[in-house]
């Protein structure tokens, strides 16, 4: 599967190796604190060696494939922990770290499904943590600080083992599924063909200089940012998410000062920055450095892309930097990806005819829609449009799901072969091409040209900040958080907005509890649960009477009809108060 | 099939934020501030949302703890944590403690 002459390395280990051999002095990553200082920085030898000394000590108490959570704060020591589990063959599992209140649901299930044998941390996540001391105690867990293998042990060096391009490398959860988690099997030759697609896409070099915020748990974190810089041999600066939250523009200085050429995230960031946007915490800062403004992880909204411009072009930030990207963990991470320089494209396509799943070109001022291409087919990949009924190929500018096929699809998903089976075997109708294809569940049309635009989801899962969410975890949450709320009978789904995509939640109160309800108290309840289980600020709740959420005649949630019954204002919620939909555009 | 909710725009208001910098301000001058705030953001009515009740009982993710400490960074012109909120746990306990932060930089600067 793996190229060797095209590829220059088989696996993350002999990229590593390769890397402090040949520049062991450079750095590799600098962390910035919340004020913007450097508070930690790794050369490639520092890395190297740290991440060997991890390795030999796991060795001591692993066999191969043992898998490790990685739970980190922000900062290099998740990298290293990463880096020594990779060269000892274990199989390293990056995990946010759950909130102090929350319940043991969505953590419980990725531990149930991957089994681990070791936690990975550091002194200060222990230190400020305990917490997760009873979280993860499970009898056949090991914990280990990263911090305590800091100094080589003295004994002799371990051989360590060189992996196969085949070998799993590390599971990316693709969300919390309580149900039915999802640890994405990610190969070394799955990272290095992917790595090699986006730095042909981006045309990068060993100057491309990164500065990313995004957490290392995203694959966007991970790979789009700290694999790529490593494989190519440039700086990757970091800082924290919240820091990133807090003053978005300190990403914007950390651009400048460290003369990146590419910094990304979701779409979400880009608004931030307008948002909180201050003169005087701007002045002097030149963005011309910045080369590719990838945005990706979340719907790309051309709005977003002319606020952005506008407002930091007087900086000197290159309109043809915007870089809108498509990808998803299912395919290591970068799908589709424009061309350094080329500036995104944006058509405007006719609303009218759009909701009839077709592309046409506007009547008119008011049957107008901007859409956002999220650049061509990655170099070595092979990209269909299906139909969802028919499953066959459908032409240019026809609305249908995405399907992939490449060297960096991934196996499939941990320890769970029916998901596998339905979502990485799929064969197209009438077509010679017998794949594998990867069914990404997204809808989309591609142009002409070979652009590619994503219109919607065939499946409910909801995207804030760049993560998803199964809609099912939530309701679950809900309906746990107060007697008085109605079992399977409630609807989450997203709707988007200037603000980005905002979750709704639609439940059914059960009829027993009808008379004297405390509306407040069960709000309270729900968004309560809801932000500490999921890290999801409910946008709107409205409690219904029971009987009242559209299910389909075998009792499934239609949550799509829900979400359009929302959108037209024809729930009657319990409470006057509640607010419904309002300023629907289309 | 109707295409899911990527293109179905709900318009929003952005939240009214000032820039300009507010000295001395008194602890109910803050509290009401942070109501108001709360309310514009969760979509309430002020009179809804009792400043003795905890944040976490009104559903703020991460994120949006951190645009509150962000939006009084600004508000007051002070140097904020973004733990803030996990410190000080309702509306109430924030703003006496954010007017002794202002009171004491005033002192400061006197």
């Amino acid at each position: 599967m793996l190229d060797k002459r095209r590829l220059p390395f088989t696996s993350l280990v002999e990229l590593l190796a390769r890397r402090a051999a040949e520049q062991g002095d450079e750095r590799t990553c600098v962390f910035l604190s919340d004020k913007g200082d450097e508070e930690a920085s790794l050369t490639f030898r520092e890395l190297q060696r740290r991440a060997a000394a991890v390795a030999t000590r796991l060795r001591r108490s692993s066999n191969p494939g043992d898998r490790a959570l990685l739970l980190f704060g922000p900062g290099l020591d998740f990298i290293i922990g990463y880096f020594g589990c990779v060269l000892a063959g274990v199989i390293p599992v990056p995990m946010m770290l759950p909130r102090r209140n929350s319940s043991l649901d969505s953590s419980a299930s990725i531990v149930a499904n991957c089994t681990p044998r070791f936690v990975i941390t550091n002194a200060r996540v222990r230190t400020a943590r305990p917490d997760l001391g009873d979280r993860f105690s499970q009898p056949q867990m090991q914990w280990f600080t990263v911090d305590e293998a800091a100094e080589p042990s003295g004994e002799a060096e371990q051989e360590l083992p060189m992996p196969r391009p085949d070998d799993i490398a590390f599971l990316q959860y693709t969300s919390g599924s309580t149900s039915d988690p999802k640890g994405v099997m990610v190969t070394h030759g799955n990272l290095i063909e992917n790595l090699e697609m986006l730095r042909l896409g981006l045309r990068n070099t060993r100057q491309s200089t990164y500065a990313s915020w995004v957490p290392l748990y995203h694959d966007m974190g991970l790979i789009a940012n700290v694999l790529q810089s490593m494989y190519l041999g440039s700086l990757c600066v970091l800082l924290a998410p919240l820091t990133f939250m807090q003053r978005p523009l300190s990403w914007l200085r950390a651009i400048h000062r460290y003369r990146a050429e590419v910094a990304g995230a979701p779409n979400f960031a880009f608004d931030l920055c307008v948002q909180r946007f201050r003169a005087d915490q701007m002045r002097d800062v030149d963005l011309s450095c910045w080369k590719v403004a990838f945005n990706g992880a979340e719907p790309v909204r051309a709005e977003t892309l002319d606020r952005f411009t506008a407002t930091f072009r007087p900086y000197g930030f290159d309109p043809r930097a915007m870089h809108p990207q498509y990808g998803m963990a299912e395919a290591t991470v970068c799908v589709s990806s424009g061309h350094r320089g080329a500036g995104p494209v944006i058509r405007a396509i006719s609303v009218e005819a759009f909701r009839r799943n077709q592309i046409a070109a506007p009547a008119g001022r008011d049957d107008t829609l901007r859409v956002v291409g999220c650049g061509k087919n990655v170099p070595g990949q092979r990209m269909a449009i299906v139909d969802m009924q028919t499953r066959r190929r459908l032409p240019a500018d026809c609305i249908g799901e995405v399907w992939l096929s490449g060297p960096h699809i991934c196996k499939g998903y941990w320890q769970n072969p029916e998901a596998t089976r339905a979502t990485f075997e799929a064969r197209i109708e009438g077509d010679e091409d017998n794949g594998p294809w990867l069914r990404t569940g997204d809808l989309g049309f591609i142009d002409k040209a070979g652009e590619l635009f994503i219109t919607g989801r065939s499946k409910d899962m909801i995207i804030v900040r760049g993560m998803n969410y199964y809609p099912q975890d939530i309701e679950k949450t809900v309906y746990d958080s107060h007697p008085a709320l109605r079992r399977h009978c409630g609807a989450a789904f997203s709707v988007l907005t200037d603000t980005g995509e905002r979750v709704v939640l639609v439940q059914e109160v059960e009829r027993t509890h009808r008379r004297g309800l405390d509306i407040e108290e069960i709000i309270a309840c729900i968004r309560e649960a809801v932000a500490n289980e999921h890290e999801i600020a409910l946008d709107t709740i409205v409690l219904i009477r029971p009987g009242a959420i559209p299910k389909t005649t075998s009792g499934k949630i239609q949550r799509s009809l829900a979400r359009q019954m929302w959108l037209q204002n024809s729930f009657e919620p319990m409470d006057a108060t509640q607010i419904q939909a309002e300023g629907v555009q289309f | 099939m109707v295409p899911a909710g990527l293109v179905t725009y709900v318009a929003r208001k952005p939240i009214d934020t000032s820039p300009s910098v507010k000295s001395n301000p008194s602890e109910s001058e803050i509290r009401d501030w942070c109501v108001a705030y709360l309310a514009k953001s969760l979509k309430l009515a002020p009179e809804r949302i009792d400043p003795q009740a905890k944040f976490a009982r009104l559903g703020m993710d991460s994120a949006a703890s951190v645009f509150l400490v962000a939006e009084l960074e600004d508000w007051l012109g002070l140097d904020l944590s973004v733990e803030l909120l996990f410190e000080h746990q309702t509306p109430a306990a924030l703003a006496r403690y954010l007017a002794a932060r202002c009171a004491a930089q005033n002192t400061a600067i006197g």
